[in-house]
């Protein structure tokens, strides 16, 4: 019987985001589908709301203790942050901009990541070497995989099936099924994994290697590494444009973000973009990507095409933004 | 023979896998130093990576492959601790270089993974500000660290070694001026 209405409460749900959308749309506010970053402040144990269409932070929330990772879902309503000193996961309303729940996790929660149906959070722990399954909703523990050495970014597969973990100190990708809640395959790529980033179509897997300094580029029909794409000083984050035509990489020690053709596989660029760039990604439909520097404090804006610089926006200390910090974006 | 060899060569790797690890949560120091001299003035005094004399805490500069992205240094300190570091970009027109430290042992300084920049810039008044900034780890990879290596401590220690340096820094320069 629950089954039997689940598709019918999804399609009520989408229907309330819509209809969301629109009343933000017609109060003049951008027809944008996802309006908001939110953006990870380790030093301040907050979270940076920044409005997308004004390019100006309108609110903070206060979350727990040195706050990292971040997922948003697919309609932009619920956030969900990572605290590693704290130990907890916080649930935040993405429309009020307040914490609603807060769960206690772990020894060490960093990366994270929402099913593509927006019901089960991935959590990664540095600590117990596992991931956290929990409910969306409550934030209820539903399973724990054991995965390798300090595991940190996550990505979930197009069809939700597939984790992919960056065993950071094992040099691998681990693969879990997420229906038996094991990992099912690992692969080899290069020293020290931590941000990741699946390609809009999901056939891809970009992993940025902070002690090799390069980008290991997974095929997901093959699993194998199909290229190895020397980037600049330590890379940390990963997005890739949603047309996929360009993949973006944060190269934290040389305050630069390679540019990479992902046709060529090669680098086509290599920009000055600010101190310390970390978390990042491309949204959806605006024709931008959006950088967290962690030592500037500021969101750099990044127009995809010109790679111009369009704004520099004031965070709170120290962001991270380790995650997919806009809805839908990649 | 062969146990104790086998022995060592464990205790190198549990070093080596404890050099790259670390905690979730990076730390940073800026330090801010006016100095009444010219940033030329300034950069004459710092400008060679193996030459540390400037800091106060330092006794013996050693130093390889003079001013060049990954030349090496090693500074031994005035209680005989050891800290290697690497020269990963250095700017003589920009006044300003960017370096890592290689290993340390965290009994001298309780930080990991730690990087640091030096700039000096005109402060507008005919002087100079003097940026030293640093991005680091705590000592202690784990979990519950102990108070000597915690964030608090590594913050405290690379506050420490950048005032002290800084403040001698401008006592020479503005010396010498």
């Amino acid at each position: 019987m629950k089954r039997d209405t689940a598709p019918i409460r999804f399609l009520m749900e989408r229907a309330a985001a819509y209809l969301v959308a629109f009343s933000i749309a017609a109060a003049g506010q951008g027809v944008s589908a996802a309006p908001f970053a939110f953006v990870t402040n380790q030093g301040d144990d907050s979270v940076s709301v920044i409005d997308l269409s004004s390019l100006r932070r309108t609110a903070s929330i206060k979350v727990g203790s040195k706050p990292a990772g971040i997922a948003v879902s697919s309609n932009g309503r619920r956030i969900y942050v990572t605290n590693p000193e704290s130990r907890d996961v916080y649930l935040l309303d993405g429309v009020e901009f307040k914490a609603l729940t807060r769960k206690a996790l772990g020894k060490g929660p960093l990366g994270i990541a929402l099913s593509p149906d927006d019901t089960r959070v991935y959590v990664a722990d540095w600590y117990e070497d596992r991931v956290y399954v929990l409910d969306a909703d409550d934030l209820s523990i539903l399973e724990r995989i054991a995965v390798g050495d300090s595991p940190s970014g996550l990505e979930v597969s197009r069809d939700g099936k597939r984790l992919f973990v960056a065993d950071r100190d094992d040099n691998m990708i681990s693969i879990v099924d997420t229906g038996e809640y094991r990992v099912i395959r690992r692969i080899a790529v290069g020293k020290r994994p931590f941000g990741i980033r699946l390609d809009p179509d999901g056939k891809r897997l970009y992993v940025a290697n902070v002690a090799s300094d390069d980008l290991s580029v997974v095929d997901l029909d093959s699993l194998s590494v199909i290229a190895t794409i020397a980037v600049g000083s330590t890379p940390y984050g990963v997005a890739v444009a949603p047309d996929s035509r360009r993949v973006f990489v944060t190269n934290q020690h040389e305050n630069t973000l390679s540019v990479i053709d992902p046709e060529k596989l090669e680098e086509t660029h290599r920009l000055a973009i600010g101190e310390f760039p970390e978390g990042i990604i491309a949204h959806p439909d605006d024709g931008r990507v959006y950088i967290a520097n962690w030592f500037d404090n500021e969101l750099v804006v990044l127009d995809v095409e010109s790679l111009q610089i369009i704004k520099q926006i004031p965070t709170g200390e120290s962001p991270r933004a380790f995650g997919v910090f806009v809805a839908g974006g990649s | 023979m062969k146990k104790a060899i086998l022995l060592l060569s464990s205790i190198l790797l549990l070093f080596a896998a404890v050099a790259q690890a670390h905690g979730p949560t990076r730390q940073k120091v800026v330090i801010k130093q006016q100095i009444a001299a010219s940033p030329q003035a300034v950069w004459e005094v710092v400008k060679n990576f193996n030459d540390m004399s400037w800091h106060p805490a330092v006794t013996e500069t050693k130093g390889d492959g003079g001013n060049a992205a990954g030349a090496t240094r090693t500074l031994t300190l005035a209680n005989g601790g050891r800290i290697h570091e690497k020269l990963e970009k250095y700017d003589e027109t920009k006044h300003t270089f960017f370096y890592r430290i290689e290993s340390v042992d965290v009994q001298v300084l309780p930080v990991t993974n730690y990087s640091s920049w030096f700039n000096i810039k005109p402060n507008g008044e005919g002087g100079s500000l003097v940026t030293w900034k640093g991005a680091f780890y705590r000592g202690y990879p784990n979990n519950d660290p102990p108070p000597e290596l915690s964030d608090q401590a590594a913050r405290d220690a690379v506050t420490g070694v950048y005032e002290s340096g800084l403040a001698n820094l401008k006592k020479i320069v503005e010396k010498d001026t």
